[in-house]
């Protein structure tokens, strides 16, 4: 491929065949602009030369090939098997036959994978066909990967660190081959599907052909980190605290993807934000909008460069992995950001999204001992490349320091006299019951409840004057201005309470139907001595617990028995800034 | 008076709903005043599809006023409306079934074909032939107009003959109107003269610029039909070269059989089209409906979900089959996920999709009588298959079969494109007899549930499930028996849509993908789920047939059953012959049909070596039908063999074999070759290439043996082994080959064969 940097190729073909995607490891493609030319006769015009990726995509589009200005390859393929061949060889003949008839074909050319491929289709087609050139080959040792173009599964054994030699799968339609190349050696598992074979040899590249030296890049690595429609702020607190120690530990660049009204917040704590819309935030044709937001964030993971894509969430929406596929996106590796403690009859087919994964960063909970969801005692069954590690419980503590008790108060405008913080979840029980405990058990002990206003929740329709709502994020940073709080035991406010915090924490777990099982880790917490624990099933107890917690908020007691250290993970950045060296 | 003069003043100001509306208020009944209404009602219609004048005449028409102008403006009103069968009703409640009014006849003649093609939405364009050779007696067409519409009248509804004729005229009398060059080539077609038809096309490919792309689509269908290969190719590569609007550019790549061009055409349509030429709502109907009958249901429901328009009727069977907003398919959401997303395919398993209860094993067990058997072919044509057909009947009958209790079924019996050819042989034998394509069904309605199956079939499989189950709901036979290919896949699928008891389906000569038939090797998945139902029993009439089948189903070939062919060694035997005097040259003889896979012209090559380079004296003596007859005898007068006897259309074993001393078959397919069976019984000497079941069928011990050819061969080669064989076998004695056909393919084999897999005493293969 002879190209001139920064120049448009366009491409003719589907773009998730791998040789679209394994076009950006020539050396001379990396500054090229692939367009993906789904609509030739109008696309044509915009390109400066054009890449046919078969003979039957070029019998498609025919006339306008032979009618472009511009500089066309037509590669020609191999039959895909003893069921292919009998369109194969009828596609050779008619595409042989429309060539030898045409007008004008002097700015066609046709290539082939292979030298061996060239030379076979030379004599079909009875016109000269010239081998593509050959691709660097890619340094490391890497597992064999049997290709089959009709397995929908690809089954390989790879070396890893705990289990030694492993059985790994993971589903062929995931994966861009610039990508896979990187982490295995494809290879066809049936001979006689000679266009496998082509394409698994060409994929292989040539020592003949070295790898470039690789520069070092004056740019930022760079992350975009894709934050779903969630209902609280843990993904984007997580999110922002592991972007925070990646832009420390290497300057790493962080763009948010973000479907959250916490988009605001993250832009506020110093990051790019990419607002979305989802499919229901539009009212659009479901798989119209993912075709749309595919297109969309290949086209700003191709204009950012990125070489890194960072999901915290529970399952994959499509168009990731569908993006990643695209041609000009097979250089960059993904970390799935997954938290543990899922109830137990979560769905463990959620985990199969480790397939699309290099890293799986499971984030430390303190109540890990009584996980028993699918993270813990599930394995998928699709694993793909990827490798799991497990952090120390992950909050923004260690990257905004908590203001003092005067100052966070002076910010809240609390004035004098105790405060208590309560912040609960959407779903306990009889909820009236608590609130009522909550202001009979308060004025008793003339303590002032301060109720928490999410940043993503609507306007508060309560007009009780007496009511004091307050929105602030981070938590940790005003925990200072109160003398207790009764919260939900979310991850993020559970591990800002746990440990950072002092007074008396009264746990109010959520009970829906939510993939977090926060009944166990507040329960977890109770039997540690850490916080008291309300939950919807113990009704008789409510009233006594409420008012043992205000006493202690009245009293400002300190509660001493919960966990101490230092809770910031240096040691997480390191498997991730290897990642941004694989895809360099 | 004074009404009149107030209706003629209204009517000059054009007003003539107001006069309408005057004459009801004045109570001016139209019954009591008919010809004001009828003034009325000729003033109002200066265009006779305006509403108003409808209404007028419809008040009219009501009144018991049914005079001939009122009908043919009602008439053609109806027309205009799209509503045929009011057309119909107008007409002929005026004027009959043959009207003697010649604007009402041509009007008659119109909506007859309209009607037929709005009734053929999913299927091929008939009309009734009662009704067309009704009309057709009725007047001699003046307008071209008029003729063109007789003549589609009549070709449609498989009055070929009578179409030949009036079209031979029109285009005497109308020699610059193209549309009856196109209507003789369709007649051709129609007439199984496809290479007659190909050449017409190819004139009109050359000089009509509007027609050329239509006639290039006949001439790749036509030549794919008849295995000239390079020809299609060529007209595909022609299509592709020219500016193709995208249906028909999808159209090229579903006749060309390229997936990844269709697979980018349909990412196209789902954007709408091009940006350059923007999709319209016709033509999105149009890209929906032709992937649905070939078959690509899922891109079908792709385009769907991309919001590109569908027909009603498609909307209907993507709902039926699951496809819709509450449906259990999962819907594709890519276009990969899509293409592979095929009919029949994605309703297999069938027992599964029909939600159907698992049989006990063992079922269906066996049975002391086979009870009612319905035995389905395609047509009665003059082929080996369909001789065998006959052959099985008769092997059964004299095996004491009761014939009331072996129906026979065809999907068309057309007399005009030679379906009938065993016809009278097979009445003979007093087997009920249902043509399906021209009989009429008691009851057309169908239940949900077949619909929902054969309505998402591709179009050809569509129709013959859809006929055939109309007939096995009649017959309720115990075993359906489907003969060839076609008539096995329709078998298949509506013995178990009906529940039948036993389904045999027996396959012919060899496996789609070594006979390169494209569109058979689409239902490899369909044929593998035959071969696991407990009561479906696939044959094959030769032992390299079924293993060559079961190589292409990825099966043991323990699972296909051998069925061979029977010969009725009393109408084939030595006496038939005339004998040969000693100096007289042989006779060498070829019996089969006239098309590709039979190598035609490579059998001419090696009769022409034989006499030429290899100094035989013979006489060439061939037998068959089909459509490289034309070709067949160019090729033989340019390689020298002038004298050729070449003889169509015949069925007599005398006629057949009388002129013969020996036979030589070159084909490149087969299964076991009835020719040579036959040939055998009546003493010939016989050679044949070593293809499909050919080796089976010839004696090869002795010196009667007959000679097996390789294949592929040259025809020299071919010749060179014929020559050192074929004097002596000539000379040997016959009655070692006579005694091998009696032994090994004699009727009552075939009957008792037959009657096993009918009784169930044939043992399915786990």
């Amino acid at each position: 491929m002879t190209s001139i940097p920064g120049d448009r190729l366009g491409l003719v073909g589907q773009w998730t065949d791998p040789v679209s995607q394994l076009l950006q490891d020539f050396p001379a493609e990396a500054k090229t602009r692939f367009v993906e030319m789904n609509d030739p006769s109008a696309d044509i015009a915009r390109v400066d030369r054009v890449l046919v990726l078969s003979q039957q995509y070029a019998l498609a589009y025919l006339p306008e090939l032979l009618s472009a200005q511009c500089p066309v390859q037509i590669l020609v393929r191999r039959s895909e098997g003893p069921h292919d061949q009998l369109s194969w060889q009828s596609g050779i003949q008619i595409f042989s036959a429309s060539l030898r008839n045409a007008d004008r074909t002097d700015h066609i050319t046709l290539v082939a994978l292979s030298s061996d491929a060239a030379e076979v289709l030379s004599k079909e087609l009875g016109m000269p066909v010239a081998p593509l050139p050959e691709l660097p080959v890619h340094p490391g040792k890497r597992p064999p990967v049997a290709v089959k173009r009709d397995d929908p599964v690809l089954t390989f054994t790879m070396e890893t660190a705990s289990e030694g030699r492993e059985t790994r799968r993971v589903r062929q339609d995931v994966l861009n081959w610039a990508r896979l190349r990187r982490l295995g050696a494809p290879l066809a598992a049936d001979t006689q599907d000679e266009d496998m074979v082509d394409l698994c040899e060409f994929a292989g590249g040539s020592h003949e052909c070295p790898a470039p030296a690789r520069a070092k890049s004056m740019e930022s690595p760079c992350m975009v980190v894709v934050v779903p429609n969630g209902t609280g702020l843990g993904h984007v607190t997580r999110m922002m605290a592991i972007c925070k120690e990646l832009q420390e530990a290497a300057g790493v660049r962080s763009i948010f993807w973000s479907y959250s009204r916490a988009a605001e917040i993250v832009q506020a704590s110093g990051f790019e934000v990419i607002l979305r819309q989802n499919a229901v935030h539009l009212k659009a044709h479901p798989p119209h909008w993912r075709q749309w937001e595919t297109a969309e964030f290949a086209s700003v993971l191709k204009g950012v460069g990125a070489k890194l894509v960072c999901y915290d969430g529970g399952s994959f929406d499509p168009f990731i992995v569908n993006a990643l596929r695209h041609p000009g996106c097979g250089h960059i590796g993904v970390l799935w950001v997954r938290r543990g403690m899922m109830r137990p009859e979560t769905d463990a087919s959620m985990l199969e999204s480790e397939q699309y994964c290099d890293l799986v960063l499971e984030p430390g909970d303190l109540a890990s001992e009584v996980d028993i969801g699918p993270t813990r005692v599930r394995t998928a069954e699709h694993r793909g490349f990827s490798r799991a590690i497990e952090s120390k419980p992950m909050t923004l503590k260690p990257h905004l320091p908590s203001y003092s008790r005067r100052e966070a108060k002076r910010k809240l405008e609390l004035g004098f006299g105790k405060h208590c913080l309560v912040s609960l979840g959407g779903a306990f029980g009889d909820w009236s019951q608590l609130k009522r405990l909550i202001s009979e058990e308060s004025r008793a002990n003339k303590v002032r409840i301060v109720w928490a206003k999410s940043p993503l929740a609507p306007p508060l329709t309560d007009s009780d004057p007496d009511t004091v709502v307050r929105q602030f994020f981070p938590l940790n940073r005003y925990l200072n201005a109160f003398d207790g709080v009764i919260t939900a035991a979310g991850y993020n406010s559970f591990h800002e309470l746990m440990l950072g915090y002092e007074g008396p924490v009264l746990l109010a777990p959520t009970n829906n139907v939510r993939l977090d099982n926060q009944e166990a880790r507040a329960k977890y917490a109770g039997s540690r001595g850490w916080a008291d624990v309300i939950t919807s099933d113990n009704i008789a107890e409510q009233g006594e617990i409420m008012k043992s917690f205000m006493r202690q908020v009245s009293r400002k007691e300190k509660i001493t028995t919960r966990p101490s250290g230092s809770i910031r993970d240096k040691g997480i950045t390191a498997p991730i800034i290897d990642l941004f060296d694989l895809y360099s | 008076m004074q009404a009149r003069k107030q209706v003629r003043a209204l009517c000059e100001k054009e007003r003539f709903s107001a006069a309408s509306m005057f004459l009801t208020g004045s109570g001016l009944s139209p019954e009591d005043h008919p010809g004001l209404w009828a003034y009325l009602a000729r003033l109002s219609h200066r265009s006779d599809d305006d509403p108003v004048a409808h209404k007028i005449r419809q008040t009219i028409w009501n009144a018991g006023d049914r005079s001939a102008d009122v009908a043919l403006r009602e008439a053609n009103y109806f027309l205009t409306q799209e509503d045929y069968q009011s057309a119909i009703f107008v007409l002929k409640s005026v004027f009959g079934e043959t009207p003697g009014v010649r604007r009402a006849w041509h009007l008659l003649a119109t909506a007859y074909l309209r009607r037929a093609e709005l009734e053929s939405a999913r299927s091929r364009l008939r009309t009734i032939r009662s009704e067309a050779e009704q009309l057709d007696t009725c007047f001699d067409a003046q307008s071209p107009e008029e003729a063109a519409t007789i003549i589609d009248l009549l070709r449609l509804s498989g009055a070929l003959d009578r179409a030949t004729e009036r079209n031979a005229d029109a285009r005497q009398r109308f020699p610059q109107d193209p549309r009856f060059v196109h209507r003789e080539a369709r007649i051709l077609e129609q007439k199984r003269n496809p290479a007659a038809a190909v050449d017409i096309w190819r004139d009109v490919a050359a000089i009509d610029p509007k027609m050329r792309v239509a006639a290039l689509f006949k001439i790749v269908q036509l030549t794919q039909f008849l295995g000239r290969d390079e020809e299609a190719f060529a007209a595909i590569a022609e299509l592709a070269r020219m500016p193709l609007r995208l249906p028909e550019r999808l159209r090229l790549a579903l006749v060309s059989g390229q997936h990844q061009m269709i697979n980018s055409l349909v990412r196209l349509a789902a954007l709408g089209g091009s940006r350059n030429e923007p999709l319209t709502h016709a033509d999105g109907i149009r890209v929906t409906d032709m992937l649905l009958d070939a078959g690509y249901i899922g891109l079908t429901v792709w385009l769907r979900r991309q919001r590109l328009p569908v027909s009603k009727d498609t909307r209907a069977v993507l709902s039926a089959a699951g496809f819709g907003s509450t449906g259990l398919q999962p819907l594709p959401d890519t276009v990969e996920e899509a293409l592979a997303l095929r009919s029949p395919d994605f309703m297999l398993p069938l027992q599964s999709y029909l939600d159907r209860r698992e049989k006990p094993s063992g079922w269906p067990g066996m049975r002391l009588e086979p009870g009612r058997v319905l035995l389905v072919n395609g047509t009665l044509g003059g082929g080996g298959a369909e001789r065998q057909f006959v052959a099985l009947v008769q092997a059964l009958v004299a095996d004491g079969m009761p014939a009331e209790n072996l129906h026979c079924g065809f999907f068309s019996l057309e007399p005009e494109r030679g379906f009938d050819r065993f016809l009278p042989e097979l009445a003979e034998l007093g087997v009920p007899i249902h043509d399906m394509r021209s009989r009429t069904v008691s009851n057309p309605t169908v239940p949900r549930e077949v619909t929902s199956v054969i309505d998402t079939l591709p179009l050809e499989l569509r129709e013959d499930a859809l006929a055939l189950w109309h007939l096995v709901r009649e017959v309720k036979p115990d075993a359906l028996h489907g003969w060839q290919d076609r008539a096995g896949l329709a078998a298949g699928l509506v013995g178990e849509l009906a529940e039948t008891e036993r389904v045999i389906m027996s396959l012919r000569n060899t496996a789609p993908d070594t006979r390169r038939d494209r569109r058979l090797m689409s239902y490899k998945a369909l044929y593998q789920d035959f071969l696991n139902g407990q009561n479906r029993w696939v044959t094959a009439n030769a032992k390299d047939a079924g293993k060559d089948f079961a190589r292409w189903l990825e099966r043991d070939e323990s699972e296909i059953h051998s069925l061979k062919n029977g010969i009725d060694t009393e109408r084939f035997h030595p006496g038939i012959l005339r004998p040969r005097t000693g100096d007289e040259p042989i006779r060498l003889g070829g019996l089969f049909r006239l098309a590709a896979n039979k190598c035609p012209i490579l059998w001419l090559d090696c009769v022409s070596a034989l006499r030429h380079d290899f100094g035989i004296s013979l006489t060439p003596v061939l037998r068959g039908n089909g459509p490289m007859q034309g070709e067949i005898e160019e090729h033989a007068r340019k390689v020298g063999l002038e004298d050729l006897d070449l003889q169509t259309g015949l069925s007599e074993p005398s006629d057949l074999y009388g002129q013969m001393d020996a036979v030589l078959l070159v084909s490149r397919v087969e299964g076991i070759p009835n020719v040579l069976l036959e040939a055998q019984a009546c003493g010939l000497p016989v050679a044949g290439t070593d293809v499909g079941g050919t080796a089976e069928a010839i004696l090869r011990r002795g010196e009667a043996a007959g000679l097996l050819l390789p294949f592929p061969a040259e025809a020299g080669e071919l010749a060179k082994a014929v020559a050192s064989w074929l004097p002596a076998a000539v000379s040997a004695p016959s009655a070692p080959r006579v005694n091998f056909v009696k032994r090994s393919f004699g009727l009552q084999a075939l009957a008792g064969n037959a009657m096993r897999l009918y009784l169930g005493q044939t043992e399915r293969q786990p």
